[in-house]
């Protein structure tokens, strides 16, 4: 690797510009580049088969997989291909160690930033209740311009919604349309940590996939009838 | 020397990059390049801090409301998600690569590196706006009080989108200061600026570039893969 | 070094070759004024940030006249309903102003106040004036690293001015300098003005991180051949700690306000409770940068104080290790103490562990204070200007930092949090510590940065108004505090009326004081002598050009002959400042 970069260092740069003992000009191969972003697409490949593989081994198996084991996943392979931009991309592994330094000054900085407001916001209400819980879930659009006080802004959406389908299309087509997106209004509830908590994929693209080896995938979508397997967990539950 | 000709090497007069010495405070060109990527890397740090704010808001949202974040990641179409994943991690490659051409000397190849980038940023750019924005935002899925999605099974559900459309958003907008900043590398390496000697614009939007690339490679997995 | 070319050899000796001071004009007014407002050179924007913090501070002690004006009487309102002590409304003849409305008005004088004096003149204060010019000229280097960058920083500073400005124009903003939501986001809906205040604190957040990056660059890179860490003026320590701080805090300001303005134009409800988010978490957010910002107003403070302090004494400074390594210490606690703002809104433990974690700030500053007063021990003291100016910090921010003690326990905080005592409290930190230090550090480098005299006599009036007008000011503002006066209030209790007064009355001394250094600056500007290389015989580089430095900062490049504050070794012994031997004399050219 390293004669090779010599050599074609050489042919570009005859005079001998690289003799001094600086950090900043250190010529990647590009074997190296190419090696790196077939890692990084091996990797990508591997977080998203690891999550859609979670989901379907909990809905074909209906066991709970806890929170942790997906977010890990998700998460430690995003740290190690961070590394390899910042390390082989960004040059940190040849540089003057200084920059190394400065940039893992500030991931203490967003570490104690995060963690110290996230765990004080979760635990705020240990001692006093009060102090912590939110009095009513999602607000109550209190101050809010042109939204009316009392309910949270989830409810009022529904609402509205379904005054003005029932006003334009009567009460028959509004039953239809609620039967339809049931799944996604009633059936989970407060079922984190449960199969059900794999929820279906509502936000595919509809008619993009419908062939080919993504046709088996869910594609449902606000206004398409859900499909039975997700479904199923749910029923289960 | 603004007319100067890409095969600069053969022609008479000296390229851009060759008789580029540096700005008279500093002692050499060595100095003055070393300190331009000290001085990047300390604007890539308040960067990572910038956006360390909207993680911090993520972690907390995501500890207090997980069943409303659990469904705002499954309204989300995972596979632009990887789409624009695999997008970014290339033109992170082909920037690296650009900066590998000039200090080859390569002036075709590091133009075409940087013209791919370019337009994997544009791709980037356009796959977010046309497939994912506005899908959701015409069926109500909005931030805070625009929200007016009427299936939400989550009172939280309109915060999962603020986070989200802030987070994606001021991330776009530093794509798209990328593809301006592309675009007058592209200009400048059309003119025979960047050479062996002389690379240090290309260098540091690189580092620009790759930090954009490494700032989505969190948010892909928090935004669609956790759930 | 090996890799320069000839011909880059040859245009360092071309530089040579332009003598003239960085202050001679270029030719007529207007190709002057276009030199400087597109100048590249370290010095001239120094002097440019220096006027323009200077029009802010102006601006800013505007505003907190007002508010000492309002608060002369209390508002009331009789049984007939006319009402009396609206005094903010009476002054602008405002007629049927009621009470509510005589609030507002002083809340917005109040919050421009703050947003002033903390956005555009205590945070970029020291580091872009005096920092700019002296850092560069402490380390012997011919500009900052990047000096393009240094002049858009000045721009950026400008319109984020602009835009505060324009803020006020429109009617002004009464949230607080702190921006708390939902004050935040529900005062002037209709308005623009908050958002407009709010943008401005984020542009101006741009300027500083610029300053800072480029500070802590120059630092690294372009120190002159021979200056190891340990031989940079502490003043240059306490300058690139500061740098530190406004590179890793800034950015979370700036995604603060990015929110904040989310909030108020598109209602995304993150901080919103109304809309399920939670106001406590954008305390954490603001405070995450406000606190460490704090050190970025006091650390440059620090720095000149060390200065002053030895070479009026001249005396080496106790302990310049202690001093060096205590202005890091306290760039890095200051990330770790945040919580210690919201003890009243954050979690118990939390607050528990924040109160712990916030004494140990008071370890490094003692430390520097005791090796300052240690210094001044058998030193041989001139009491100038500066000197009086550098023993008021000593005295002032004693008293700012050990109140500040009783505020980090948590038990005590209860009861003064959100009263006058935390005023007084941060006040005499603030201008008992920074506003004090600039003072020195101007008085200090006046004459080498315009190359005129000022008049010591007049200066010392200055400084004696200043002093009494101060404390006077806000010593008061403590028995306010523990006696219940809250904060931020237009009316209070007639039993408060006698401190408030009092106050009220040490606020126009202090204006009156700062008239003074006003009119002695302008004096010195018009018909000052001229000032001698070395007029105060200190042994840092910035003495060994002239006065005002020339166009490229020294006549040829400075060589490190010996240790910033060795005046033992430097300097005989019973020896005026102005007949020092210098290092290296501004007279001896290869020319």
């Amino acid at each position: 690797m390293s004669t090779q970069n010599t050599q074609t260092f050489d042919s570009a740069d005859p005079h001998g510009y690289h003799t001094g003992d600086t950090h900043g000009h250190t010529i990647i191969p590009m074997s190296t580049l190419r090696a790196i972003l077939g890692a990084l697409l091996l990797f990508t490949f591997l977080t998203v088969f690891a999550a859609r593989a979670e989901i379907w081994f909990a809905e074909a198996f209906n066991v709970a997989i806890p929170d942790w084991v997906n977010a890990s996943i998700a998460m430690g392979i995003a740290v190690v291909k961070a590394l390899l931009v910042a390390l082989f991309f960004m040059q940190l592994k040849y540089d003057n160690p200084l920059n190394a330094i400065i940039f893992s000054s500030c991931l203490f900085c967003v570490a104690l930033f995060l963690f110290i407001s996230a765990y004080d916001l979760k635990t705020r209400g240990n001692t006093y209740r009060w102090t912590g819980q939110e009095s009513s879930a999602g607000g109550t659009l209190v101050g809010i311009k042109g939204k009316p006080a009392g309910q949270n802004i989830v409810q009022w959406a529904h609402e509205s919604y379904k005054e003005k389908i029932i006003a334009e299309q009567g009460q028959a087509a509004w039953d239809q349309l609620a039967a339809e997106h049931m799944h996604s209004n009633s059936d989970h509830g407060p079922t984190h940590n449960s199969p059900a908590a794999s929820r279906p994929g509502q936000g595919l693209t509809p008619g993009l996939f419908e062939s080919g080896p993504w046709a088996h995938l869910p594609t449902s979508h606000a206004g398409e009838e859900p499909s039975s397997d997700h479904d199923a967990p749910a029923a289960g539950h | 020397m603004t007319t100067m000709d890409a095969q600069s090497s053969e022609s008479k007069q000296q390229p851009y990059w060759k008789k580029y010495t540096h700005q008279p405070h500093w002692r050499s060109k060595e100095q003055e390049f070393d300190a331009a990527k000290i001085g990047m890397w300390l604007f890539l740090v308040t960067e990572v801090l910038l956006f360390s704010g909207l993680f911090c808001a993520y972690a907390v949202f995501r500890l207090l409301y997980p069943d409303a974040f659990a469904n705002g990641s499954h309204y989300l179409d995972w596979r632009w998600g990887t789409l624009n994943t695999v997008i970014l991690l290339f033109s992170s490659y082909t920037v690296a690569t650009s900066i590998h051409n000039a200090q080859m000397n390569q002036q075709i190849r590091l133009r075409i590196n940087l013209a791919i980038t370019m337009l994997c940023a544009i791709a980037f750019i356009a796959i977010k706006f046309t497939l994912e924005y506005i899908p959701k935002w015409s069926v109500g899925k909005r931030p805070g009080s625009w929200f007016s999605y009427p299936w939400a099974s989550e009172p939280h559900e309109p915060i999962w989108w603020s986070i989200y459309y802030s987070a994606t958003g001021i991330h776009a907008t530093h794509v798209l200061i990328g593809v301006g900043l592309l675009g007058w590398l592209l200009i400048r390496s059309f003119k025979g600026h960047f050479g062996p000697k002389h690379y240090t614009a290309v260098e540091i939007v690189g580092l620009y570039w790759h930090i954009v690339d490494l700032i989505w490679i969190f948010l892909f997995p928090l935004l669609y893969l956790i759930h | 070094m090996a890799t320069i070319d000839t011909h880059t050899s040859a245009t360092v000796e071309h530089d040579h070759h332009d003598e003239g001071s960085y202050l001679k004009p270029k030719g007529s007014m207007l190709i002057t004024l276009i030199d400087w407002l597109s100048t590249i050179d370290h010095k001239k924007i120094g002097v440019m940030y220096l006027f323009a913090v200077f029009f802010m501070f102006f601006l800013g002690g505007v505003a907190a006249l007002a508010v000492r004006i309002e608060l002369l009487e209390p508002i009331r309102q009789a049984a007939d309903g006319t009402i009396t002590g609206s005094n903010l409304a009476s002054l602008f003849g405002l007629k049927d102003y009621s009470v509510a409305q005589s609030g507002n008005l002083y809340n917005r004088f109040m919050t421009l106040h703050g947003a002033i004096m903390v956005f555009m003149f205590i945070v970029p204060g020291i580091p872009a004036s005096l920092g700019n010019f002296f850092l560069p000229l402490m380390i012997g280097a011919k500009d900052v690293a990047f000096p393009r960058l240094n002049l858009l920083s000045w721009y950026i500073y400008l319109f984020g001015s602009m835009f505060g400005v324009i803020a006020i124009i429109l009617g002004g903003v009464d949230t607080g300098w702190t921006f708390y939501t939902p004050y935040s986001t529900t005062t002037d809906a209709d308005h623009l003005n908050v958002v407009l205040m709010v943008l401005a604190a984020f542009i101006l957040g741009f300027s500083s991180i610029f300053t800072g990056l480029n500070f802590v660059v120059t630092v690294h890179k372009l120190r002159a051949p021979g200056m190891g860490w340990f031989d940079m003026p502490l003043f240059v320590w306490a300058i690139y700690s500061t740098a530190i701080i406004q590179v890793l805090a800034t950015p979370v300001i700036g995604i603060t306000l990015l929110l904040l303005v989310f909030e108020r134009t598109f209602n995304v409800g993150i901080f919103d409770p109304a809309m399920g988010g939670d106001p406590v978490l954008f305390q954490h957010f603001f405070w995450f940068y406000s606190h460490p910002v704090v050190y970025v107003m006091i650390l440059p403070a620090m720095g000149i104080i060390s200065e002053t302090l030895t070479i009026y004494s001249r005396k080496k400074i106790f302990g310049y290790h202690a001093i060096a390594f205590s202005s890091l210490a306290i760039a890095a606690i200051s990330f770790l103490v945040w919580g210690h703002h919201l003890f009243t809104s954050e979690g118990t433990l939390t607050a528990t562990i924040f109160s712990a974690l916030t004494f140990l700030v008071a370890i490094p500053t003692a430390v520097k204070v005791f090796n300052w007063v240690a210094t001044l021990y058998k030193g041989s003291i001139v009491l100038n200007t500066p000197m009086l100016y550098t023993m008021m910090f000593l005295f002032t921010f004693l008293i700012g930092g050990l109140t500040g003690l009783p505020l980090g326990a948590l038990s005590t905080d209860l009861h003064l949090h959100d009263s006058y005592y935390v005023v007084a409290h941060f006040h005499y930190t603030m201008f008992g510590g920074m506003v004090v230090a600039f003072l020195a550090g101007i008085h200090h480098w006046w004459p080498k940065m315009f190359g005129k005299e000022y008049s010591q006599l007049g200066s010392k009036i200055g400084f004696f108004l200043v002093f009494i007008g101060f404390n006077v000011t806000f010593f008061t503002q403590f028995f306010l505090g523990t006696q219940g006066m809250p904060r931020r209030y237009a009316s209070y209790l007639s039993e408060f009326q006698p401190l408030h007064q009092i106050s009220t009355i040490g606020s126009f001394v202090l204006a009156m004081g700062f008239f003074v250094h006003l009119f002695v600056f302008i004096q010195s500007l018009a018909v000052g002598k001229k000032a001698k290389p070395n007029y105060c015989g200190g042994l840092t580089l910035e003495w060994e050009t002239s006065s005002p430095p020339i166009e490229h900062n020294f006549h040829h490049e400075p060589m490190l002959r010996h240790g910033p504050y060795e005046f033992a070794d430097v300097v005989p012994p019973q020896c005026e400042p102005g007949e020092y031997p210098m290092p290296d004399p501004v007279e001896n050219n290869d020319h």
